[in-house]
């Protein structure tokens, strides 16, 4: 019996029973492409992340890391159907996860497709999708996924993976050596995404030795040629002079052996 | 859908107290009297039949009463668990049950004493507000739905505990022993804590 079960918007809300049938409710994606998570990358249109050993890792569901009865959820009551936070199908071994979007639920009016067809209103249906966005696989304890922000809510703690730097951490990284603010930029100017980038260079940067960073530093000063240089220190005045900077503590600039040209790589996949 | 069903689980649950109501008090259909009187005489003339029947007739009268209030019952069960299959579908999966115990015994006790309230209400009016009442608490402590009438169908009462600890009322025709290879894949959802098993 494959159960469609919807999680609501709250702390404390349990899952609850929407349908339970014999017929596949959504289909199953195509798994053959997967790569191991990792933030740089970027996956292609048909790839998936995966993480094996998932349940040890311990970003808890309430629903895939106990034995699954359908008898224990409750029955969705009309009223509950608007503060769905994601739809969970569970076919055999697979937990097929669906964060509902305010578009899904529609209160339109609407007719069926038939030769007499009747107006209804005021009766909301709720359409599911086809995409995806996460798949856990009891059978090998494996989570498959194509964005950490999606599911964030479907698995506590999991944003860890993909964190935003703190003010703290901001503050930290902006007053490394090699690094010196013009006046228009302060470190609350700092956008979402270079926050994300920042994380991730203080975690580089943490794993290099001093040597290694002055590398890293002489590396970047090659390529970024954009931004300003004031002695050994890179000048910050924009968010694009910071990304920059970003890319290159990450290493993702390089020239091509034929033919040189410099390159950014986009998205980084160890080989 | 589910409170259509539910309703029906419940008159039915509560119909044989009516039928104890029914045989204590001597209700029965006499205003029939009249009518099968008339047929009798069109229908048929005289013969030795309906003189038998006339000389008989308070004896046949409450025998007939009480076996077309039984009928009715009977009947009622057979439309409620045509009702079944239009409630929402569940399933047990293998290996997921950690106890089974039967909950037929559980049930007689209270069912007993309806059959006693039915056997002490002095008439109709109070037997019908008594009963009300009784049938508005079932329906909303979405407890118990015990109709012993099930029995006759084969159909059997068990509390089942999963192994999330959740126990619930499965109604079955499969007779239930080791929770070993207990598996249900037709069941139906009266309320979160009742299940009826379609199988069999």
């Amino acid at each position: 019996m494959n159960y469609l079960l919807a999680k609501l918007t709250g702390r404390t809300s349990e899952f609850l029973k929407v349908i339970a049938t014999t017929s596949n409710i959504l289909a199953t994606p195509d798994l053959t492409n997967v790569q191991n998570y990792s933030p740089e990358y970027k996956l292609e249109d048909d790839e998936w992340f995966k993480l094996d050993d998932f349940l040890a890792k311990d970003y808890t569901n309430g629903l895939i890391e106990n034995t699954f009865n359908g008898t224990t959820f409750n029955q969705i009551t009309t009223d509950k159907y608007k503060d769905i936070k994601y739809l969970c199908c569970k076919q055999n071994n697979l937990y097929l996860f669906q964060k509902m979007s305010t578009n899904q639920f529609l209160s339109k009016k609407w007719f069926k497709v038939t030769d007499s067809p009747t107006l209804q209103t005021n009766k909301p249906i709720i359409v599911i999708n086809e995409w995806i966005d996460a798949v856990y696989d009891k059978g090998n304890d494996t989570l498959y996924f194509k964005d950490v922000v999606k599911i964030k809510q479907m698995f506590k703690g999991i944003e860890a993976l993909y964190r935003t730097a703190t003010q703290t951490e901001v503050n930290a990284f902006l007053s490394t050596s090699f690094i010196s603010l013009s006046s228009g930029f302060t470190s609350n100017d700092v956008k979402a995404a270079n926050r994300k980038r920042i994380a991730m260079a203080l975690d580089t940067l943490n794993s290099f030795s001093p040597s290694e960073v002055l590398q890293v530093v002489n590396y970047t000063k090659s390529y970024c040629t954009s931004v300003p240089i004031n002695g050994n220190m890179f000048v910050i005045e924009t968010e694009e002079h910071l990304k920059l900077v970003l890319y290159g503590i990450e290493q993702r600039y390089y020239t091509t052996s034929i033919k040189p040209e410099k390159r950014l790589a986009n998205s980084i996949l160890e080989i | 859908m589910s409170y259509i069903f539910r309703l029906f689980l419940i008159i039915n649950s509560l119909s044989l107290s009516f039928l104890i109501f029914a045989i204590d008090k001597k209700v029965t259909l006499e205003w029939m009297e009249p009518i099968f009187c008339n047929i009798c005489s069109f229908a048929v003339g005289k013969n030795i039949l309906t003189e038998f029947i006339g000389n008989n007739f308070y004896i046949m009268l409450n025998i007939s009463s009480y076996l077309f209030y039984f009928t009715c019952i009977i009947l009622l069960s057979i439309v409620s668990v045509y009702f079944i299959k239009f409630l929402s579908s569940d399933s047990i999966e293998q290996d997921t049950l950690t106890n089974i115990e039967p909950a037929n015994d559980a049930f007689l006790p209270s069912y007993l004493g309806y059959f006693f309230v039915a056997l002490s209400v002095p008439d109709i009016e109070i037997f019908f507000v008594v009963f009300g009442i009784i049938a508005i608490f079932i329906f909303y402590s979405r407890i118990s739905y015990f109709n012993p009438i099930f029995f006759i169908f084969g159909f059997k009462f068990f509390y089942v505990i999963n192994s999330n600890n959740v126990k619930v009322l499965l109604i079955t025709k499969k007779e239930l022993k080791t929770t070993k290879s207990a598996k249900f894949d037709q069941l139906k959802r009266i309320t979160n804590y009742t299940f009826i098993d379609t199988e069999g």
